[in-house]
């Protein structure tokens, strides 16, 4: 690997995917490039199915690419998923039902062979970050849905990884709690300085939280649009009332639908 | 829906039904148990009939309670031979289950043969046994294990088969396999073994006392079922088989608390 992708926390390069089934080939992805340099926050909003969940996923070695380059911190996504350099939140909590909390955000660092008092140090630590530390005992089922999916944020860092890759983490969450998710989020990325790429359909979520929005038009996907988010960190509920939020909503929205209008 | 997955489901319903009519469910079969034992009671003594044919009620249950300590040593030696044939039954076909799964055509092939074990007469192959173990406690224990693995087999693979999104979590996270295992794969088919269990757990006893009928060891239910028929002992003979129904119960409701308590995590367990 150059020297010069080291910077880049995620990177692709005339990345393509194409999923072929006998009901006929889908082009998920085409001549997507993007570049998320270490410590950015890149948001991806776009009409549903136009591949944003394909491109997460071949960051996170889930799925393998057809043609271009993909790298996470310069490395394979392979590579970097067994040097643990990246946590993924899905789209659903996707917590084990028979674990406890604790024993949910455990998981990464018993498969890494972490000792046990440790690892439910660490763990704890991630609870008391997401606002869970009473919880640790109860088990999924018992939690809303925003605190499992915060249950599942505390997993991803439970491994203190340098990427974190979201796929519509808050998706099915009211919007109040979302907007509290998203302050929460951007609390937490504060103190660890992480690389994040984040999927989201909403506008206003990916500018409250993106350093970078990368606006996909859908069969083929690609990126039509990269926009820049201009407002200083750290951000708080204020931001939301400034007049560049509003700007940057309404540029986003406009992208947006011309991205859609691509769309055949 | 197979067969297997309307089992593990199917216990929710019976237990929503339990909590919705507990009178009903209660109230209804004692009432016809009660009308039962006494219609029978009172045809035994005003028909005058036999002891040696059918003894009454009363005279069953003041054998039973004459014979509790013998009757109790006997369930207590039947249950403990049924429960080794499970248990050593349950880990062959989970064994095997979680070996062949991944391999497709095995697996199938597999899955036939149990599909048609599980449909034959399988206490017919006692006599097999015998010849292998000799008319021992070993014999019957075998022939337990035998009629269990096939359905033991059929849920485990069941459950083995399953996918969910726990799959790519544990890729994601580059889990190994014997995590894998002991993180995902065996909780999530837990509920197919325990539908399995269900089943073969009271068909484990009723194997048991058949295979010990026709002869095995000799302080155990069927042995003494046959042994005390033989000597015409009716009455004796029924409060043994008082005291089969009983064990058949009680490890009913042994398997149903295992359940409740490993699968309290389960969705159609909890209690909200
Ligand atoms: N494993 C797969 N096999 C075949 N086709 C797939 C597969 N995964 C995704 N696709 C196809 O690729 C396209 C992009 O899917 P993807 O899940 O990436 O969309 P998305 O942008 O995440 O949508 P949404 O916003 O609804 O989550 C879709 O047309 C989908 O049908
Ligand atoms: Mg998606």
């Amino acid at each position: 690997m150059s020297g010069e992708s080291q910077n880049f926390g995620l990177r692709a390069t005339q990345l393509g995917k194409r999923f072929s089934s006998k009901g006929g080939d889908v082009q998920a992805l085409e001549n997507v490039d993007l570049e998320v340099k270490q410590g950015g926050f890149m948001s991806i909003i776009g009409p549903s199915g136009c591949g944003k969940s394909t491109l997460l996923r071949a960051f996170s070695d889930l799925v393998e690419p057809s043609t271009g380059e993909i790298s996470v911190n310069g490395k394979l996504p392979s590579e970097a998923r067994a040097a643990r350099e990246f946590g993924v939140v899905f789209q659903s909590p996707n917590l084990l039902p028979w674990r406890t909390v604790l024993r949910n955000v455990t998981l990464p660092l018993q498969v890494m062979g972490v000792d046990r008092q440790s690892r439910n140090q660490t763990a704890q630590e991630m609870l008391d970050l997401v606002g869970l530390e009473s919880f640790s005992r109860h088990h999924p089922w018992q939690l809303s849905g925003g605190m499992q999916q915060r249950v599942a944020i505390a997993r991803a860092l439970s491994t203190n990884p340098s990427v974190l890759l979201m796929d519509e983490p808050f998706g099915a969450l009211d919007e109040i709690t979302r907007d509290r998710l998203n302050l929460e989020l951007m609390r937490i990325w504060g103190n660890l300085s992480a690389t994040i790429l984040f999927i989201t359909h909403s506008i206003t979520e990916a500018v409250f939280l993106s350093s970078q929005i990368a606006v996909m038009s859908s069969r083929p996907g690609r990126i039509t649009e990269l926009i820049d988010v201009n407002i200083p960190y750290p951000r708080n509920t204020e931001t939301r009332d400034l007049p560049e939020f509003y700007e940057l909503v309404i540029e986003v929205r406009r992208a947006l639908l011309e991205a859609s209008a691509l769309t055949t | 829906m197979t067969t297997e997955d309307a089992a593990v489901a199917g216990d929710a319903t019976d237990k929503k039904g339990q909590k919705n009519l507990p009178l009903g469910v209660v109230l209804t079969p004692t009432l016809f148990f009660v009308a039962f034992i006494t219609i029978w009671e009172l045809v035994v003594r005003i028909r005058d009939i036999q002891v040696l044919l059918l003894p009454a009620p009363s005279a069953i249950w003041a054998m039973f309670l004459e014979d509790f300590g013998l009757l109790v040593e006997l369930a207590v030696n039947t249950g403990i031979e049924a429960g080794k044939g499970v248990l050593i039954g349950s880990l062959i076909a989970i064994g095997l289950a979680g070996l062949v799964h991944g391999i497709s055509w095995l697996n199938q092939g597999l899955l036939s043969y149990s599909s048609t074990i599980k449909a034959l007469p399988t206490v017919a192959l006692y006599p097999i046994m015998t010849v292998f173990f000799g008319v021992t406690s070993k014999a019957v224990v075998a022939m337990v294990a035998v009629g269990v693995a096939p359905i033991m087999f059929t849920f485990a693979s069941r459950g083995f088969s399953g996918t969910s999104e726990h799959d790519e979590l544990m890729r994601s996270i580059s889990a190994n396999w014997r995590t894998r295992m002991t993180a995902l794969v065996l909780p999530r088919s837990l509920p197919y073994v325990m539908a399995g269990l269900r089943t073969a757990v009271p068909l484990s006893i009723i194997i048991s006392i058949i295979s010990e009928y026709f002869g095995g060891s000799v302080s155990t239910l069927g042995a003494y079922i046959r042994r005390e028929s033989t000597l015409l002992h009716t009455v004796q003979v029924w409060s043994a088989i008082v005291m089969a129904c009983i064990l058949g119960v009680l490890v009913f409701v042994a398997v149903s608390l295992l359940d409740r308590y490993f699968l309290r995590w389960h969705s159609s367990r909890r209690e909200i």
